[in-house]
């Protein structure tokens, strides 16, 4: 956000960061109680080529070596991606009944979003993170790149049906901060020299109000819904779920920017009256847009969300001997979420009581920004009213900085 | 022991809340180094960019002089007349021991007198008053209302004469009253013959004193008397005239700037020099200028030359002004200077930062032969000024130009993101001469600091056989700019730029012509450190 602040709208696409992984939230439970409040928390990213040595010495600050650079540069390839994921929902449901009809109830939900996500070309990161000077006499392929980075909460009001879970919320959503940018080309050849730069650049950009610095710079709407249907399966209880979350859209305000470019730049130096004009080389971004003709036009504009569609399977001999938190033993599922560079997300989890308090979540999953990751995670059950649930979707990468994405989820499910 | 569910849940909150927070801690901000390679800037200089526009002129062939006036000195309106601030008294009282009684509305005083304004040598006739200011200010011993009336009938605005009427209040002998009273003087028109025109620097004056129609009958003795005091202060003549007699105005050792030449060195050979001493005197007086000298100063060099020729060997005459009733038209007095009859041109040559020069002025030096019609305005002045012609056809040899320039970099000496570069300049010279490039690291005093390695030539134009510029050359000049020096540029943000210039003919003169340009680019091969300068 930072470098996006300083450098302009393009330099995130050349300056790919951050990864994302993919949290679950456990779910899944076939809902007895009168009242159930869920809270989750996750923090993640994930990337399939960038080292975690690289994105925690972002994170953290101070000088990157030459080495940790080096040696994500070397991963990259044709296909790198990356996203990173902050936020956190509370659900509230209760009652037995709504408007008269037993088995439906009403659901309340708060939730903050902070999304990244980006796909990038292998020259974005060289020049990036090493400069264009390696390309001195040819073409660093910038594009095609694109990256989004979203900022919203959402307030939504809906409906649960208590025996199976499905539900359909509707709401309002808030939207903090958005920067987006599309680059279908961008092909930057360095002059020998330095003589010349020659930009060919087809791409748009667009940015959330930046004066703003109060709470809103963008209302919008969002549905959320999971239509849930439990089944019989190998002999054993279980069930199929598909979930969109955060279907919705964001009317961003009329002092948002935007730029749209399909044009080729060429930048010979800033022309200056005298070669002792030197205070012609006071430069700042404005004037660099200007000179490059990238200068943004004002106006408000219309964003579709993150949002997230999951098909789920839930099958196997349950695992928890409570009704409010019992758990199938295995779960599959495959999900797609509307960020640049998250690909088809598969996982599948194997769910074994420890003992009547403790239940481990094992499992593997494939795609999201990352690739191949083991998941971990460990539950405990309070009672009869309370889960508490901590875990990670990338085991190896939380544990090691030669790895690649790091993600921790925390659940917290009360049922009475 | 089961614990209540609103302990579990505010404890769940805790967590999540301290798990955030302490995700929003402040960190430092990654750094890494990147090498840029880039252009910085373009430029065209033409003859306009290396000399200002204002100065240079261009004939049809397009060849190119400058023409450059400095102004040698002016003597103004106070050199010449200055009005001080003068004072006068008129007092009155019986004559005899008294008692008179005064019936209402009587007069028992008028007084008809002059003012002698002293003006040294100069003799005034007429003085129009541009600004200033008269007081009356009249004590009254009198024990009865007195009305006092102080006019100046030599004294006119607009054809209405000067009049400053008070009524004075009872008073004693030992507690007399007063009555102060400020007039401006701005515009009035002051006959200075007298009251009978046969006088000069002289204000006709009226003083009367009369009991008030409105009083009682007074009775006063010998010992009840009037003072007046009349007060003249900051008199600004727009306008005087009569003889301003002969004398001599010394103008004292003294430079003028001169900025034609600053901050160049070297050697220059001007083909061809003409000058122009301009005198322009807006003052009604025949002069003559004796010049002690005028001296080309270049205080690098600490060389002097002073120009020889027929102005400073003997007197030069200055004619008068003329005066046009209200305004007037300055004599211009040209003393053409070349190399036929001054050393001009080494006088210029010498690249002369400041001029130097001493005079004496002598006014009406035969004497008052305007029969008193000697005149100045306010706006009156009597100047110098010297105009030089250089067509610039020249040799120029180690014609050094330095100029200090200020870089206002990011960052600060202990943080910046530029760490260290190459600079490129690829420069293509239509010029007939070339440029030695040098850049250094200077301290506030100017101090070079450090060199900055290599630098190089930029070569001159290919001249043709007709000593003109047929094709333009292409250089390139390197400059290193090392982590220390860059250091150095930060903490003192002074960069020194020195072009050393030589003609590609130095045995004949090369002419510059308009045409002339030569394009710049600076490229720079610089590492960078990203946030480097937070």
């Amino acid at each position: 956000m930072a470098i996006i602040d300083r450098c302009g709208w393009w330099i995130p696409l050349v300056i790919p960061v951050l990864a994302s992984a993919q949290v679950d939230s456990i779910g899944g439970a076939f809902t007895i109680s009168d009242h159930r409040l869920t809270i989750e928390a996750t923090g993640s990213y994930d990337s399939n080529v960038i080292y975690n040595d690289l994105v925690m010495g972002i994170y953290r600050g101070g000088a990157l070596s030459n080495e940790v650079r080096r040696r994500t540069l070397d991963a990259l390839g044709s296909r790198n991606r990356g996203g990173q994921e902050l936020g956190g929902t509370a659900h509230y449901a209760w009652g037995d009944s709504l408007f008269g009809r037993s088995g439906l109830r009403p659901r309340f939900s708060l939730g903050y979003r902070n999304f990244l996500g980006m796909r990038f070309a292998s020259d974005a990161f060289a020049v990036s993170f090493f400069g264009n000077a390696a390309f001195e006499g040819r073409t660093a392929h910038l594009g095609p790149s694109s990256f989004e980075q979203i900022d919203y909460q959402t307030f939504c009001f809906g409906v649960e049906d208590r025996q199976t879970g499905s539900f359909l919320e509707v709401g309002v959503v808030n939207g903090s901060a958005l920067n987006t940018g599309q680059i279908n080309t961008a092909d930057l050849y360095t002059a020998m020299d330095g003589r010349y730069l020659e930009l060919a650049l087809d791409g748009n950009y667009h940015r959330s109000d930046t004066g703003k610095t109060n709470f809103s710079s963008g209302i919008g709407a969002v549905i959320s819904m999971q239509w849930r249907k439990p089944l019989q399966i190998l002999q054993s209880s279980g069930a199929l779920s598909i979930t969109v979350t955060d279907l919705g859209f964001i009317a961003w305000n009329p002092n948002s920017l935007s730029v749209t470019k399909d044009t080729t730049i060429r930048y010979e130096g800033f022309e200056v009256s005298g070669i002792l004009d030197l205070d012609a080389l006071i430069l700042n971004e404005n004037t660099l847009q200007d000179s490059l003709g990238l200068g943004y036009s004002k106006g408000n504009f219309l964003r579709m969300l993150p949002g997230k569609i999951e098909a789920k399977l839930e099958f196997g001999r349950l695992q928890n001997a409570h009704p409010d938190f019992q758990r199938a033993a295995y779960s599959v599922s495959l999900d797609q979420r509307l960020l640049p560079g998250y690909i088809p997300y598969a996982r599948v989890d194997r769910n074994l009581a420890l003992s009547k308090c403790f239940m481990l979540q094992v499992g593997a999953s494939y795609g999201g920004f990352g690739e191949l990751r083991a998941r971990f995670g460990l539950e405990a059950f309070l009672g009869k009213h309370v889960g508490i649930r901590i875990g990670t979707p990338n085991a190896i990468g939380l544990a090691s900085d030669q790895a690649r994405g790091k993600a921790l989820a925390a659940n917290i499910e009360i049922a009475w | 022991m089961r614990r209540p569910l609103s302990w579990t849940v505010a404890s769940s909150l805790l967590l999540l809340a301290i798990v955030i927070t302490a995700c929003r801690k402040d960190r430092a901000q990654p750094q890494w180094d990147l090498d840029i390679l880039a252009p910085l800037v373009t430029t065209s200089l033409t003859i306009g960019d290396l000399v200002p526009d204002s100065i240079l002129s261009t004939d049809g062939q397009g060849n190119v002089s400058i023409l450059y006036t400095a102004e040698l000195f002016s003597i103004s309106l106070d050199t010449v007349l200055t009005a001080p601030d003068t004072s006068f008294r008129y007092g009155y009282a019986l004559p005899f021991p008294g008692p008179v009684q005064f019936q209402p509305g009587a007069m028992f005083n008028t007084n008809d007198d002059v003012t002698r304004f002293d003006l040294d040598d100069l003799q005034l006739t007429k003085l129009i008053v541009r600004s200033g200011q008269l007081d009356v200010a009249i004590t009254s011993m009198m024990n009865g209302h007195i009305i006092g009336n102080f006019s100046l009938p030599g004294a006119s605005l607009n054809g209405a004469p000067f009049v400053v009427q008070q009524l004075l209040p009872p008073g004693t002998p030992s507690s007399p009253s007063t009555v102060h009273t400020s007039r401006p003087l701005d515009g009035y028109v002051f006959d200075m013959r007298g009251p009978d025109h046969d006088a000069v620097n002289t204000l006709a004056t009226h003083i009367s004193y009369a009991n008030s129609p409105e009083g009682n009958i007074i009775s006063i003795t010998n010992q009840d008397s009037l003072l007046a005091l009349v007060s003249y202060f900051n008199i600004v003549p727009q306008y005087a005239t009569g003889s301003f007699g002969t004398r001599t105005i010394t103008v004292d050792s003294a430079t003028t700037d001169l900025d034609l030449f600053r901050n160049i060195t070297g050697t220059l050979d001007l083909d061809q020099v003409t000058a122009h001493l301009r005198i322009r005197n807006g003052i009604g007086v025949d002069a003559r200028a004796n010049i002690h000298y005028i001296r080309s100063q270049n205080s690098s060099s600490g060389t002097d030359v002073d120009l020889i020729g027929s102005i400073t060997s003997g007197p030069v005459n200055i004619d008068r002004a003329i005066d046009l009733g209200s305004n007037f038209q300055s004599a211009l007095n040209t003393f053409n200077l070349n190399q036929g009859n001054s050393n001009i041109d080494l006088f210029l040559e010498n690249l002369p930062d400041r001029i130097g020069y001493a005079m004496d002025i002598t006014i009406n030096p035969l004497g008052n032969i305007s029969n008193g019609h000697d005149f100045l305005y306010y706006e009156s002045k009597l100047t110098a000024e010297m105009e030089v012609d250089v067509p610039l056809r020249l040799i120029a040899t180690n014609l050094t130009l330095r100029k200090t320039v200020t870089v206002d970099l990011p960052g600060s000496a202990d943080a910046h993101a530029l760490k260290s570069g190459l600079l490129h300049l690829f420069a293509e010279n239509g010029f007939p001469f070339s440029a030695a490039i040098e850049l250094s690291v200077v301290d506030q005093n100017g101090q070079v600091l450090t060199v900055l390695a290599p630098g190089g030539i930029v070569s001159s134009g290919v001249l043709a056989s007709d000593g003109f510029v047929s094709t333009s050359t292409a250089s390139r000049v390197d400059v290193e700019l090392n982590a220390a020096q860059m250091t150095l540029l930060q903490q003192t943000g002074k960069l020194l730029i020195t072009a050393v210039f030589n003609t590609a003919d130095q045995s004949q003169h090369v002419q510059i012509l308009d045409r002339y340009r030569m394009d710049l680019q600076l490229t720079v091969d610089a590492n960078y450190t990203v946030n480097g300068d937070n």
